[in-house]
């Protein structure tokens, strides 16, 4: 496969675990704020050319606490085979991750109305956003391939490589990681075994149909926005915090 | 003989047709409503072919039906649907073609084209004969150029509204369209009826849209067609992200479109 003849070593897949393990814990007191953007693309011309479609959500993080937009891509496709999209938060979900319980707000404000509270051990189908409740967990065919470092914006990241499939219809399929050592301590990544396993967050990955030809093309990236709330976030943050605190959901 | 009669009881048309059976034994006559089916539903019990003529017995089309479907639609046409015409110094022949469509289950069609015989005026100066001379409307002899035909078409179409993923995921309704094919419409013809299927769109492998239909809404105006439809679903992406995602389509057809 084209994109691992620059494989230069062999995956070390149980490098340096417990120190990144303590690492990320140590990390839940940090404050973050961060962008989860998946774009799909074409699996025809250029790889990368122009994105079909791109879901984003933001995610406020504080102290195990934690909200996220859950915003819907709409897409409005005309008669004459045109098509616009815009993306629609259509609310937001305020998460205590120490008790698992969950709020809903209509609005991003200290005043918004609460449509609805569950926890996550409740049978509630928990969609979009960035889903704390996702077991973010590749089945990957064989061990991955370490691949060359690259810098990209001026920061460097690990890469690693490795195939997985589709069982019906059976396709193949190439996924490219990214890891940011410069942000080892967030509680972010695209999966946390290969995280710890390399040592550094998983922030980005590039999944595409080895043949091209049929499947999908698509990228999912963690991107850090901020270290500190603004001041209107810190004060929907804390009225929000301040309700989850005082109004556990039973489990 | 077949008479059309509109909304206030007058006659509109009449045709002699002849029916001709792919099984003599079985199909001893026309089954009730046949003529009704033909012209305004195209589900047609009979097995054979139904030739249409003038009340003067020129042979103007034909519809072949099989299993209740139209199978083929024949039409009697001059040489290149132009008026072909022999020039002798006092006689004008035009030669006269069965051209024959037929339709294919999987949506394909092709035509054929047969002679069936050769008109010809033995002075186009003669008023008598101006009818099959090149100014002329109609052909003697048997045939006609003039063929002013309708009966009632079925097509299914399998439209992508939004097709911007290519094969990885797209969604799909299935129209079944019904229409009456008419040679005086400047369309072709005109919308009858409609209805649509959506599968579970299209949910490519483990992963891709997974989209339910929210609305459907849809009119027909004589030769067109238009539909607006709504998607509310998700995108399941690997390992397991799964993004909400809302559709909202438009579509239009013309009925030449449709039915080609």
């Amino acid at each position: 496969m084209r994109l691992f003849i620059k494989c230069i070593y062999t995956f070390y897949i149980l490098a340096s675990t417990s120190c990144v393990s303590s690492q990320l814990k140590n990390s839940n007191k940090n404050t973050q704020v961060i962008e989860y953007v998946v774009q799909n693309y074409p699996i025809h011309g250029e790889e990368f050319s122009k994105p079909i479609m791109t879901f984003k959500d933001k995610v406020w993080y504080k102290d195990s606490m934690a909200i996220e937009s859950v915003s819907s891509l709409n897409i409005a496709s005309g008669s004459k085979n045109n098509s616009t999209q815009s993306m629609e938060v259509l609310y937001y979900r305020f998460s205590n991750l120490r008790n698992g319980s969950v709020y809903e707000y209509k609005n991003f404000s200290d005043t918004a109305k609460l449509l609805r509270e569950y926890s996550y051990n409740d049978t509630v189908q928990v969609i979009g956003g960035w889903n704390f409740k996702y077991l973010r967990k590749w089945n990957y065919n064989e061990p991955p391939e370490t691949l060359q470092d690259t810098l990209i914006n001026k920061i460097k990241y690990k890469r690693i490589g490795f195939s997985w499939q589709t069982q019906e219809p059976r396709i193949a399929y190439v996924a490219i990681c990214y890891f940011r050592c410069d942000k080892i301590g967030t509680i972010f990544n695209l999966d946390p075994f290969l995280s710890k396993t390399v040592g550094c967050p998983l922030v980005k990955m590039h999944s595409f149909p080895t043949s091209m030809k049929t499947g999908l093309h698509f990228t999912q990236e963690i991107i850090f926005l901020a270290n500190s709330f603004t001041p209107k976030e810190r004060t929907v943050f804390n009225k929000w915090e301040k309700y989850a605190l005082s109004h556990p959901v039973d489990k | 003989m077949v008479l059309i009669i509109d909304k206030s009881g007058n006659i509109r048309k009449g045709n002699v047709v002849l029916f001709k059976p792919d099984n003599v034994t079985t199909n001893t006559k026309v089954p009730d409503n046949t003529f009704h089916d033909i012209f305004n539903t195209g589900t047609v019990s009979s097995n054979g072919l139904f030739q249409f003529l003038s009340v003067d017995g020129q042979w103007k089309y034909q519809l072949g039906y099989k299993d209740g479907s139209l199978i083929s639609f024949g039409l009697i046409k001059p040489k290149n649907d132009s008026n072909d015409v022999v020039g002798r110094l006092t006689t004008i022949c035009i030669d006269w073609y069965l051209v024959t469509t037929y339709y294919y289950a999987d949506g394909s069609t092709e035509q054929t084209s047969e002679y069936v015989g050769t008109t010809c005026s033995e002075d186009c100066t003669d008023g008598m004969y101006a009818s099959i001379c090149p100014d002329g409307s109609s052909g003697g002899g048997g045939w006609g150029n003039d063929s002013d035909f309708e009966y009632a078409v079925e097509a299914e179409k399998s439209p992508v509204y939004w097709n911007d993923l290519n094969s990885s995921a797209k969604v799909l309704g299935y129209e079944f369209f019904q229409g009456q094919r008419n040679s005086s419409e400047p369309q072709g013809g005109h919308f009858t009826g409609v209805h649509v299927e959506y599968p579970q769109t299209s949910h490519f492998s483990d992963y891709g849209m997974d989209l339910q239909v929210l609305l459907n809404r849809m009119w027909i105006w004589n030769s067109t067609y238009t539909a607006e439809d709504d998607f509310q679903g998700n995108v399941v992406y690997p390992p397991n992200t799964i993004p909400p995602l809302y559709i909202h389509a438009e579509l239009e057809y013309d009925f030449a479109s449709v039915f080609h």
